[in-house]
């Protein structure tokens, strides 16, 4: 009977437990529901017309400060401790100066999970920073209208520690922006290239490359070492197509190629600029100058073979001393270029890409909101995206005394000195590729060809059909970027 | 014979057999006076399976009815905005010849994982019951630890046993000449998705074991000592005695398999290969999580999920058919 009842109670418990994992709630959603401040509702229903008044200007700090109440819900990705810092100080600098408005701020590194039922039910948090996977889902919400139009913001919105106007002290503009509506912005950005081992290029007199024909006469000389001229994180094309391939067409042929690539116009991909292009990974393959194993290697993996030496050299954003800190050996020396994948004389390209935070079209709390945005721009938090790594601020700032990563200052020297051009990234998510089916195809199209399954021409060719499917498949919401 | 009370059955009072009320003759009658002891069985079987029944319909035949009903509709889900087109993404399915290759990779998964779990699950389990092997219980300890095992840590052991650079499994077969020792069969798409079915033999191998030894040690000895008094041999008992009685286990084996590799396999593929290279290794699973999660074609996605509901649920038929076999009592 005992040993019944004790079974008994067991099944109930794990029944139990069961069930109340069904009915968890996120947090923080029943604070973002308890805001009070009837400004806010007022605004908010304003906010997504665009003749929203201009006249309520920030010029008089007390009005504003008054008008800011209530709570404030911020749902951000974070991936570890710097990251966890800078939002913390962000929330800190916030709530200090709006001490009537509390935040909420919810952190992890799969922030997207829970968040977008939210929006689906129409409960999302007031402010979303879309890192990680949870960038996949940029163009799909703001194609949903379920971010906060914020031109009238930025238009009218000051920086705390800049003169004037954000507008006017902002150096590099990270929006997503859909017919010139502003549906999210960045503070910080990153560029793709590719980093190269210093102290192989000390030992063995290498010089990097800056361009296609310097590659193709330096491979063979890093082969006689035994060393492969370039190792790629096989498992995801993107750190090809991004690092060199994309900014190498547009080293060639202009931004105009890429934007109309990214409006799905299947003729530019049959266009001889962006064949020359997808050719140069058959070369990569024919010469053995990536390892053919490589396809199956992980981002880390990759990045740990090249730290051991395996290749001089591999594309990456430049965030990889940061992502591989714990892991590279002392005295190992890197340095960060621009891609070399062109053929013209024109100067290198940089594609600039920044993560983009938005706010909701439905949020609580959209004064606090764009509050709160503002307080990102400010000079201690542009100074907070600089100790705390999240890349490169997007403020016209000398960053007096602050430390960039190396291989962000390597970008901004080589900006400085007139050697490279940096073009912005456009198109929501995906440096001008607005749809994940086209990121799709183009990494199927690098893979296939770098895997021998295809020759570039038929590649390309099928890239190309695939685009013209992409482009008539009506169930596909398009956009038009430029 | 089929539908002949067992002995079983037959030894049971009338009033609790499954046949009582088709009975004829006086024992019929004396089950059908009391018939509130049907009602007593009856509601004491629903009181145990009513619990189950009804997880099962919640979190079962629920999102099934759920999927087939916004298969019907274009959908973002990212709002609650949908759009019916009624079969337009069935017909999308229809010619899209991404599905109809990861359907193919799907079919192939099922068969081979299905042939080695088998083999092997059954080879241990005969060789741990009929063959006296020192240390027993040790391996069938070790051999059943993988299925305690999370798919994400056995997935990222395989990773590491495949590496082209530091791993074991390539060096070993390298030696004996039979890959190259940096191949990258991961990343290669004639091996990609070969190379995630290993892993998934591993994890199930132990599972299937422990059914079979159970159903091995169940066995009369009297059946084994009756044949060891006729000379039979070794093989001739595994082959005539073991595993004609064995065929409900295996038939349970081999459906559960097949559900299990045809939904399953979605994990092993997106670990190790995430459908690629080129989407060589693409399975249902996968191309279903691409269409929700990235392309955000929630509708698209479910129709996908409902191809493997149908394809699952006819192999499990046909195989069901071909391993069908009446049971047996001692």
């Amino acid at each position: 009977m005992k040993k019944k009842a004790l079974v008994l109670v067991l099944v109930l418990v794990m029944a139990a437990s069961l069930l109340a994992a069904c009915g968890a709630t996120s947090t923080g959603s029943s604070a973002a529901g308890s805001s009070a401040a009837s400004s806010s509702a007022a605004s908010s229903s304003k906010a997504v017309s665009s003749s929203s008044s201009a006249a309520s200007s920030s010029s008089a700090a007390s009005s504003e400060t008054a008008k800011i109440t209530g709570t404030l819900e911020v749902a951000v990705f974070s991936n570890g401790d710097k990251m966890d810092d800078f939002w913390n100080k962000a929330v800190a600098a916030f709530e200090k100066k709006y001490p009537d408005c509390k935040v909420t701020l919810t952190a992890n590194p799969k922030i997207e999970d829970s968040i977008r039922p939210r929006f689906v039910s129409d409960n999302p948090p007031d402010i979303y920073y879309m890192g990680g996977n949870a960038n996949n889902d940029e163009a799909a919400l703001t194609a949903e209208g379920k971010f906060l139009k914020l031109n009238d913001w930025f238009d009218t919105a000051t920086a705390d520690g800049y003169d004037g106007l954000l507008k006017d002290n902002i150096g590099v503009k990270m929006f997503n922006t859909v017919n010139n509506d502003i549906y999210g912005v960045s503070f910080s950005y990153g560029t793709w290239g590719y980093y190269y081992n210093a102290g192989m290029a000390e030992q063995y007199g290498w010089t990097a490359p800056t361009n296609w024909k310097e590659f193709t006469e330096l491979a063979p000389k890093i082969k006689e070492q035994g060393i492969y001229p370039m190792i790629h994180q096989g498992k995801y094309p993107d750190y090809l197509g991004y690092g060199l391939l994309q900014p190498g067409i547009a080293t060639d042929s202009g931004k105009d190629t890429l934007v109309k690539m990214g409006n799905l116009d299947a003729a530019t991909y049959r266009s001889d600029a962006v064949k020359n292009a997808y050719k140069k990974f058959e070369t990569l393959r024919e010469n053995d100058w990536v390892p053919a194993s490589a396809l199956a290697l992980t981002h880390t993996e990759a990045q740990m073979e090249w730290l051991q030496g395996k290749a001089f050299i591999i594309p990456c954003g430049n965030w990889l001393e940061g992502e591989m800190a714990a892991d590279t050996p002392d005295g190992f020396k890197m340095a960060y270029m621009p891609t070399f994948w062109y053929d013209s004389t024109n100067k290198p390209v940089y594609v600039a890409s920044g993560t983009r935070i938005s706010i909701a079209a439905k949020a609580k709390n959209s004064e606090a909101a764009k509050a709160f945005l503002s307080i990102l721009y400010s000079k201690d938090m542009t100074k907070a995206v600089v100790e705390d790594a999240m890349g490169v601020p997007v403020m016209k700032d000398d960053l007096k005394g602050l430390t960039l990563e190396p291989s962000s200052q390597d970008m901004i020297n080589q900006v400085n000195s007139g050697k490279v051009t940096v073009i912005n990234e456009v198109g929501g998510a995906g440096n001008f590729e607005p749809y994940e089916q086209q990121r799709t195809a183009t990494k199927d199209a690098i893979a296939a060809i770098l895997g021998g399954q295809k020759d570039a021409d038929t590649a390309v060719e099928d890239l190309a059909k695939e685009i013209e499917k992409i482009a008539s498949d009506s169930s596909i919401q398009k956009v038009t970027i430029s | 014979m089929r539908g002949a009370a067992s002995p079983t059955e037959r030894r049971r009072p009338a009033l609790f057999r499954k046949d009582g009320l088709k009975m004829k003759g006086p024992q019929a009658q004396s089950a059908r006076k009391l018939p509130n002891a049907w009602k007593v069985r009856s509601r004491f079987i629903a009181l145990f399976t009513l619990p189950t029944f009804v997880l099962f319909a919640v979190f079962v035949l629920l999102p099934i009815v759920q999927g087939l009903y916004y298969s019907f509709f274009q959908w973002s889900g990212l709002s609650k905005d949908m759009q019916f087109i009624g079969f337009d993404n069935y017909v999308k399915l229809f010619h899209d010849p991404i599905a109809w290759r990861a359907l193919g990779n799907d079919l192939k998964i099922a068969l081979i994982r299905l042939a080695f779990t088998l083999i092997l699950s059954l080879g241990t389990a005969l060789i741990l019951t009929r063959c006296r092997v020192p240390g027993n219980r040790f391996y069938r300890n070790v051999l059943f630890f993988p299925v305690m095992l999370s798919v994400v840590v056995i997935c990222t052991i395989w990773m590491l046993l495949v590496n082209p650079s530091i791993g074991v499994v390539t060096r070993i077969l390298s030696f004996f000449g039979i890959a190259s020792p940096d191949a990258g069969w991961l990343g290669d798409y004639r091996t990609a998705l070969y190379t995630t079915i290993p892993p998934a033999v591993w994890c199930s191998v132990g599972f299937y074991m422990i059914i079979f030894i159970s159903a091995i040690e169940s066995i009369p000895a009297e059946l084994f000592e009756s044949a060891k008094i006729d000379g039979v041999s070794h093989w001739s008992e595994m082959w005539d005695i073991v595993l004609p009685l064995l065929r409900p286990q295996i038939n349970f084996c081999v459906i559960y398999v097949v559900i299990s590799s045809m939904n399953g396999s979605y994990l092993f593929v997106k670990l190790l290969t995430d459908g690629g290279p080129n989407s060589s290794s693409q399975v249902l699973g996968t191309y279903m999580s691409l269409n929700g999660f990235n392309y955000h074609q929630f509708g698209y996605a479910t129709a996908v999920a409902m191809l493997i509901l149908a394809a699952t649920l006819v192999l499990s038929t046909v195989l069901n058919r071909i391993f069908r076999s009446d049971a047996y009592e001692f």
